[in-house]
């Protein structure tokens, strides 16, 4: 069975990963798509509507730390990997389009 | 050490300076790896990725530092796939790990191949649906994943956070048990660590063990790919497990099978979420762009591979419209069914034992031979995600090789109870005192 729609889908999921696809890796997707999708029929099963849904494998309560203050990381550690930044600023271009 | 005789393999991306100037380690030195995703002020962490190629770390891995403490030595960073997704050696920056065994095949990681090379004591590196313990078990060497939360997790890069975890590579059990029990414990600085105490697995490992009852799923054969020297390679090994430390029954787990494709849906969704802050700003590779949304695109196109792409856009597809409730929130559910399933068997069994893989290591260049895509969904994975799922310790423990060329035809795969890591090893040191 082919999903219908799957590559309009790819093309609004790579925009929300802010991703550029080509063609070909739009149809390489597509492909690997209708194999997971199809492999995945077994989600649409009875006895998993009733299920809770697992987040993490374990939920712990209260993993506070303590409430003692700590230093953060120095600012120039913090800019120091930066593709741009001035003495306390990230740098990034304009936002207007 | 002689890290000369691994440079062909492409195991390192980057070697500590002490390594470089050919310094020799102390006698009896512990000496380690860590995967280029496990953070360290010493070297650059690249994930395998263009997109980090440059990144320095501001602070490092809480586990690495644990082993720098007890006077480990650390040698360098070791290869993987980009951001450590899958062990088939495609996607990394930096070029595919070779086997040590046979250089025509994957490695699976650099972690691996450093520590059947003979480069390092041990590694540590990570695993998300079976990484670490698919390549542990393609070089013939011991990997545990343990129950998640036993090691911090603090300092490593991770794209998947409910599935991933560090993890050990070591030649032999006194070393892995050695080194487990260093690294464990809480830390203050990772929520998701675990606040009991941590045994004394060195001390447990010598304490004698009652029979083991041991769970093989029936449905063990079926994977897909599953070859026959691996089928054939099981079986044996099965049949060579003492009678009087292991009692063996077959037991089913209708939903195993069903835990590779839940994993990778989770896991696809995690990474698109975790993964959104690698857009320029802050670190990493910036593209030119005329403005900011330009800029975020560009750098995560040319920052990422093509399969890293793929994966991400998998993931946010799944987390938009009709597919959230229809596929990931499913498998959400369906993860809980597995981590029941497997609570219920083990409360009956010490331990559930299948196939680490249901192939040996690929060859590279090859993938297409067991599996036709390359990350969705990685059948390689088969029987090693179920534990990630659950949360639960898994080892995986290598079978001698019939061949010729001394690669590794198969693995045994063993999960135990939650925080049972003890009854892992106890299990691996009764199956290598039987090999010695």
């Amino acid at each position: 069975m082919k999903l219908i729609g799957l590559g309009e889908d790819i093309k609004q999921a790579a925009w929300d990963a802010r991703i550029n696809l080509s063609p070909e890796e739009e149809t390489a997707l597509e492909r690997q798509l209708q194999n997971i999708l199809r492999q995945a029929e077994f989600l649409k099963e009875n006895e998993i509507y009733n299920a809770e849904p697992t987040h993490y494998p374990y939920t712990q309560q209260n993993t506070l730390r303590e409430d003692n203050p700590s230093p953060s990381l120095p600012l120039d550690k913090v800019l120091e990997n930066a593709p741009e930044a001035n003495e306390i600023y990230f740098l990034v271009p304009r936002i207007v389009e | 050490m002689d890290i000369n005789k691994l440079k062909n393999l492409n195991a390192f991306i980057s070697l500590t300076s002490a390594v470089k100037t050919g310094e020799t380690e102390p006698a009896g030195a512990i000496t380690y790896a860590l995967a280029d995703n496990i953070c360290t002020t010493e070297l650059k962490t690249t994930c395998a990725s263009f997109m980090l190629k440059a990144y320095q770390p501001p602070f490092g891995s809480s586990a690495a530092q644990k082993l720098k403490e007890k006077g480990a030595l650390l040698v360098g960073k070791t290869n993987m796939d980009e951001f450590g997704v899958g062990a088939w050696g495609k996607s990394s920056y930096f070029g595919a790990v070779k086997n040590p065994w046979n250089e025509k095949h994957t490695a699976g990681s650099g972690a691996a191949a450093a520590v059947a090379g003979g480069a390092v004591t041990l590694a540590l590196a990570t695993d998300r649906w079976g990484e670490l313990r698919q390549s542990a078990a393609y070089c013939g060497v011991m990997g545990l994943k343990p129950t998640y939360g036993r090691i911090s997790r603090r300092g490593l890069i991770d794209c998947a956070p409910s599935l991933e975890q560090l993890g050990i590579i070591a030649r032999n059990i006194a070393d892995l048990a050695s080194a487990l029990e260093t690294i464990s414990g809480n830390d203050p600085q990772d929520p998701t660590s675990y606040k009991g105490d941590v045994p004394s697995y060195t001390d447990q490992l010598q304490e004698r063990v009652r029979t083991i009852k041991v769970a093989v799923p029936e449905s063990w054969a079926d994977a897909p790919y599953m070859t026959k020297e691996v089928k054939e390679a099981f079986a044996n090994g099965l049949g060579r497990l003492n009678k009087t430390c292991f009692q063996v029954e077959t037991v089913a787990l209708p939903h195993l099978r069903q835990s590779l494709i839940t994993a990778v849906i989770i896991g696809a969704v995690e990474a698109f979420s975790n993964m959104a802050n690698f857009d320029g700003v802050r670190f990493g590779l910036r593209a030119k762009g005329n403005h900011l949304q330009e800029m975020y695109r560009l750098t995560r196109t040319e920052g990422f591979s093509s399969e890293i792409k793929q994966f991400l856009t998998f993931g946010a597809l799944i987390s938009s419209g009709n597919y959230y409730n229809d596929y990931f929130l499913k498998a959400q559910k369906m993860r809980t069914i597995i981590k029941k399933e497997l609570d219920q068997c083990l409360q009956q069994y010490d331990l559930i034992l299948a196939p680490t893989t249901p192939f040996k290591a690929p060859l590279l260049g090859d993938g297409d031979n067991v599996n036709n895509e390359s990350l969705l969904p990685d059948s390689a994975a088969s029987y090693t995600a179920a534990a990630n799922l659950a949360g639960l310790p898994a080892m995986t423990f290598p079978l001698p090789s019939p061949g010729t060329d001394r690669l590794p035809t198969a693995a045994l795969h063993f999960t135990a109870k939650a925080w049972d890591e003890t009854l892992l090893l106890q299990t691996a040191r009764l199956l290598e005192n039987e090999q010695e």
